[in-house]
């Protein structure tokens, strides 16, 4: 719509107009997009972590940091990363352009981190120790340093892959970014459904990644306006 | 894509009483390619004269419990082929309890066998913290002073290995002993603290039954006025000769307990970014015996000095370890190492030497430089190649230079 710059446009008419687009948009994309719903189930079992012992030789760390995380940690299910491969997804305008990772009581949080590539994630060390994040992954090598409280540092993911990330100070810490081509991603709530919303109509193939259990991918077609289920139980 | 994990084996076990408890494991495997000069013979790893030597350095296993939020327990399994004749194949290194949060974090204590909170080289002991290969020259130098009889004139110091108990280092290797310790930290972690009661001083080794009658104190303090600078001051002060039929005269005359270890030390750390410095200086004091040794019984059983209190033996140690990141090149690291231990003097007390009643030196002073490069080429996997000299203040020098090549696979 165009608009006269002789006219007068009062902010009530700017709202009134943002507001026809953004319903003429939704009602646009619930026509021509879909969705896929669907349950992730996990097994049951205490998952392995890294050991803290060869880091706190001599023993220095109380139990408070992995009392604290375990208490505000999310079911482990939430580190699931459902995601869509297929043609035409890459084009798919990308919102995401950086997101971030913190460092917390010698915690990664997120302990997984899914984003598009080449978006940079701020690196953020909030404790009041220091922390030295690095990864020695193939997708992406790199090593910031020890960084002090509240400094950031910024680092852009380019390729695809899973980046696992480390600090090297406290071995226990790990986390993971999962570098995707497009944004039809999501991650489970807590009780292990998800909604994967705005899906081009088409055929994809569909899988849920998590850092130790797998399942075999899926093939999902989504339909203009329709909603796909697609289950999985990793194992 | 599934990551090597590290193997832990987490058992929780929920008691009527809601007492829960987590079991886990880790360890460190460490493998080491060494190649000597024809003097060198560093105790650690046995090097045999100028001989390529292949060592499996070590298996270390770690094993935690979690109790509830306030106790856990921890413990140290060690496997060393360094003494393949050890019947101790398999030594529990490290066995304690600590009770955690007894006043905030400003109290906690620990009960077992534990490290020495003396100095800061001990917690860092393991392959992937210490940047080099070798260890300090305080945690395996064996200079002229006995456990059993105090100093080692030239005659008895050629009996080391025999029936004169062994040398000492400065430190006993591993730094391990038995005791309690009382720790915390002060105001948002700027002052830390740690006062330790064990069963023997830094020198002995926790082997020894160290039958004194009175526990040696070990402590430190650690002062961190920035995140980058951490600087500690470590204390520690005991008895250091161990009770044995050989020594029964010192009861007569005193009691073992009045010869001491007396140990001070300072240690600094500076890192920021890619660099690190660890800086440590050492004072070291024994009030050590001297037995006179000769041939025949019961010949080597009296004093070769009138001082009742025995000879002041004193060294300094000075160790400085540099070490740098490569920033371009993820995992690449390089690392510098300068160690000098410095031996006071004493009136020589050799009846029959050249230097008889003159101001000598009871040891001699030793340096050692060393240079390295690291590299991991996986989480918790580090590769290290290590080049280190070591020159002794006698004539003529020992040929004592080390190229070795160390594994270290942490799971």
């Amino acid at each position: 719509m165009w608009i006269s710059p002789n006219r007068r446009v009062t902010n009530k008419t700017i709202a009134l107009l943002l507001v026809s687009l953004c319903a003429c948009d939704q009602a646009s994309s619930q026509e021509t997009d879909g969705t896929i719903k669907g349950k992730i189930e996990i097994p049951a079992v205490v998952l392995p972590q890294y050991a803290q012992h060869p880091m706190e030789y001599g023993g220095s760390m109380a139990p408070e940091t992995s009392k604290q995380s375990s208490k505000e940690a999310a079911p482990e299910v939430t580190n699931v990363v459902v995601y869509l491969q297929g043609a035409g997804l890459a084009r798919i305008e990308r919102s995401q352009r950086t997101a971030v990772l913190d460092q917390r009581n010698a915690t990664f949080i997120p302990h997984v981190l899914p984003i598009i590539k080449g978006t940079t994630v701020r690196i953020v060390n909030r404790d009041k120790t220091y922390h030295n994040v690095f990864s020695l992954s193939p997708v992406k090598r790199f090593d910031i340093g020890r960084r002090p409280t509240g400094e950031e540092v910024p680092v852009t993911f380019d390729r695809t892959g899973i980046v696992q990330v480390f600090c090297d100070i406290h071995s226990h810490m790990t986390a993971f970014i999962v570098v995707l081509a497009n944004p039809m991603f999501v991650q489970p709530n807590n009780d292990g459904t998800f909604t994967l919303e705005d899906v081009p109509p088409g055929t994809y193939t569909i899988q849920a990644w998590h850092e130790h259990f797998s399942a075999p991918p899926q093939s999902v077609t989504v339909t203009a306006g329709g909603t796909s289920t697609v289950d999985f139980a990793l194992h | 894509m599934k990551r090597p994990t590290s193997l832990i084996a987490a058992l929780t076990v929920c008691l009527p009483i809601s007492v829960c408890a987590q079991i886990s494991w880790s360890g460190i495997y460490d493998f080491e390619i060494l190649k000597g000069g024809s003097g060198s013979q560093p105790g650690w790893n046995q090097l045999p004269n100028g001989y390529l030597q292949l060592n499996i350095g070590s298996l270390r296993l770690f094993v935690d419990a979690s109790i509830n939020e306030s106790i856990t327990v921890s413990t140290e399994i060690s496997a060393n082929r360094q003494n393949a004749l050890d019947p101790r194949f398999v030594d529990l290194e490290l066995a304690y309890a600590t009770f955690w949060h007894l006043a905030g974090n400003g109290l906690n204590i620990s009960v077992g066998k534990m490290l020495t909170p003396f100095g800061a080289f001990t917690r860092r002991q393991l392959s992937p913290d210490n940047p080099l290969i070798g260890n300090p020259l305080f945690f395996y130098y064996q200079s002229n002073v006995s456990p059993l009889v105090g100093y080692l004139d030239a005659t008895s110091a050629s009996y080391v290995q025999g029936s004169y108990g062994g040398s000492l280092s400065t430190v006993y290797q591993g730094g391990y002993f038995v005791g309690a310790s009382v720790f915390g930290d002060f105001a948002d972690d700027l002052l830390e603290y740690n006062i330790a009661l064990m069963n023997s001083p830094l020198s002995s080794p926790t082997n020894a039954l160290n039958e004194d009658k009175e526990p040696a104190l070990h402590g430190r303090i650690v002062l961190r006025p920035a995140i980058w600078c951490s600087l500690g001051l470590s204390y520690c002060y005991g008895s250091f000769i161990d009770r044995n039929s050989t020594n029964q005269f010192y009861d007569a005359s005193g009691g073992i307990e009045r010869f001491k270890q007396n140990a001070a030390g300072l240690d600094l750390t500076l890192s920021y970014l890619f660099y690190e410095i660890d800086a440590e200086y050492i004072n070291n004091r024994y009030n050590a015996p001297y037995v006179v040794y000769t041939p025949g019984n019961p010949g080597w059983y009296s004093s070769g000095i009138s001082d009742p209190d025995g000879l002041l033996l004193t060294s300094d140690e000075i160790l400085v370890d540099a070490k740098i990141d490569i920033p371009f090149f993820p995992g690449l690291y390089l690392a510098g190492r300068y160690n000098t231990l410095m031996f006071g003097n004493i009136i020589d007390p050799t009846v029959g030497s050249s230097t008889y009643g003159q101001s000598i030196r009871w040891d001699d002073d030793v340096r050692k430089y060393a240079v390295g490069i690291g590299y991991k080429p996986a989480h918790g996997v580090l590769i290290k190649v290590n080049y280190e000299k070591t020159l002794i203040d006698v004539t003529p020098s020992p040929d004592l230079d080390i190229v070795g090549a160390q594994l270290s696979i942490r799971f």
